[in-house]
């Protein structure tokens, strides 16, 4: 008896994984509110194609190839500006789990703005695999690149935000008198 | 060989700035009332149950559109096929998948609605990986391309961990003990390297393999409670899954 094909069901893969996918968008530039709607364009995709997955090919690489193309056409009909660091925290972020911690956004600025002087590939490899704990393989899947290159990109990515956290911030002139 | 290029970097302590970063930017997600438009358009079912409203079902739209509203005529178009089309595509799939539970029944079985023209998603083929075979194999004795950067001391320690984990890949359907033993080389060089997931799944292989089955479940099964969250979830279920009688 052939093995059933375990293909998973959509709204499983939508729970799953679309907190991954808003922020690949994200990290690629989406914002405000072309989020929802690139999110739910990505996964009209992933109805589409879902039974066409092959067995050996990860989801959330799969996914990630959807929603870079998705974002990158976004891009094109809204001029939707290229990823900035901005003031305030994204709007995305849950209300409910955003700590109103000023170290942890400080940190989260620092991160992305080392994040953003990084070439894409690079920023990209560093964010799957450290953040979206990607594996490499599927680092590599995800950007179509040979393995080893995912794990050059990694490395090199990882050693200048190392060093970026290394680095003594500068620090906010106390007021004098 | 690089026998001895163990990649002490792979060891590193993380500064604690940076797993807090870090963990910030995991948090980020769509909030409870753009979760609820999205399953909604998407007819994805509220995993809270059918009865159990959104956290603030009415809340502040918070700068995004309201739901179909708010989407392009085409995407509107897009959405209303799909939500059909899901229906045959969820009720196909679930039966196999218990480990989701649907309150609702599975929509009428309907011929899929082809969604509209002007949305043209990419291929399959277009995002599949350029290489064929998910095998690290692909990735064997390989001579980087180019440089990424200067860091070549780097990329002399990547290859070696890249190569170690290569081989075993290469050699776990043949040989799955010598597989076996190059991953436990790689356990001493890289206790932390970043393809110990790659490795414990190769073991759980190897193990596999050698009839170990036993072996092969409890490695598994403590992979997968150290990674609950691992992309590799479904090849590790597969993996022991295949013995299971």
């Amino acid at each position: 008896m052939p093995p059933v094909r375990a293909t998973p069901a959509f709204p499983r893969v939508f729970e799953e994984n679309v907190s991954f996918v808003w922020r690949v968008l994200e990290h690629h530039g989406v914002r405000g509110s072309e989020l929802e709607d690139a999110t739910q364009e990505v996964f009209i995709v992933v109805a589409r194609k879902l039974g066409d997955l092959d067995d050996g090919v990860s989801v959330r690489s799969w996914l990630y190839g959807i929603a870079r193309r998705v974002a990158s056409s976004q891009r094109r009909r809204a001029h939707v500006r290229r990823e900035q660091l901005t003031d305030e925290p994204p709007a995305s972020i849950d209300a409910a789990r955003q700590h109103d911690d000023a170290e942890r956004q400080e940190a989260l600025r620092l991160l992305q703005t080392v994040l953003e002087k990084l070439p894409e590939e690079q920023r990209m490899a560093f964010v799957l695999r450290e953040v979206e704990q990607l594996t490499i393989q599927e680092v590599a899947d995800a950007m179509g690149c040979p393995l080893q290159t995912a794990y050059s990109r990694v490395r090199v990515a990882k050693d200048h935000v190392m060093a970026a956290f290394r680095e003594p911030q500068p620090q906010e002139v106390p007021h004098a008198g | 060989m690089q026998d001895d290029t163990h990649d002490p970097r792979g060891d590193e302590a993380i500064p604690e700035a940076l797993r807090v970063a870090m963990g910030a930017m995991r948090e980020r997600a769509p909030g409870q009332d753009s979760l609820a438009r999205m399953r909604a358009s998407l007819g994805v079912p509220d995993p809270s149950g059918p009865g159990a409203p959104p956290d603030s079902p009415n809340g502040s739209p918070s700068g995004t559109t309201t739901g179909l509203a708010g989407l392009s005529a085409i995407k509107a178009l897009a959405v209303a096929g799909v939500a059909v089309t899901l229906g045959g595509l969820w009720w196909a799939t679930t039966r196999d998948d218990s480990s989701i539970a649907m309150s609702t029944p599975g929509p009428a079985m309907s011929a899929p609605v082809e969604l509209a023209s002007s949305f043209s998603p990419p291929s399959h083929s277009a995002i599949a990986p350029e290489t064929p075979s998910p095998a690290l194999s692909a990735t064997a004795p390989v001579k980087p391309r180019r440089a990424e950067n200067s860091a070549s001391a780097s990329a002399a320690a990547g290859e070696s961990e890249v190569q170690l984990i290569g081989r075993a890949q290469q050699l776990v359907r043949s040989q799955p003990q010598a597989a076996l033993a190059l991953c436990r080389e790689h356990a001493r060089k890289f206790p932390k390297g970043m393809l110990v997931q790659e490795r414990e799944v190769l073991i759980v292989e190897a193990l596999q393999r050698m009839g170990q089955e036993e072996e092969a479940r409890k490695k598994s099964e403590s992979f997968l409670k150290e990674n609950p969250d691992t992309a590799l979830r479904n090849k590790v279920e597969h993996l022991t899954a295949d013995a299971a009688p």
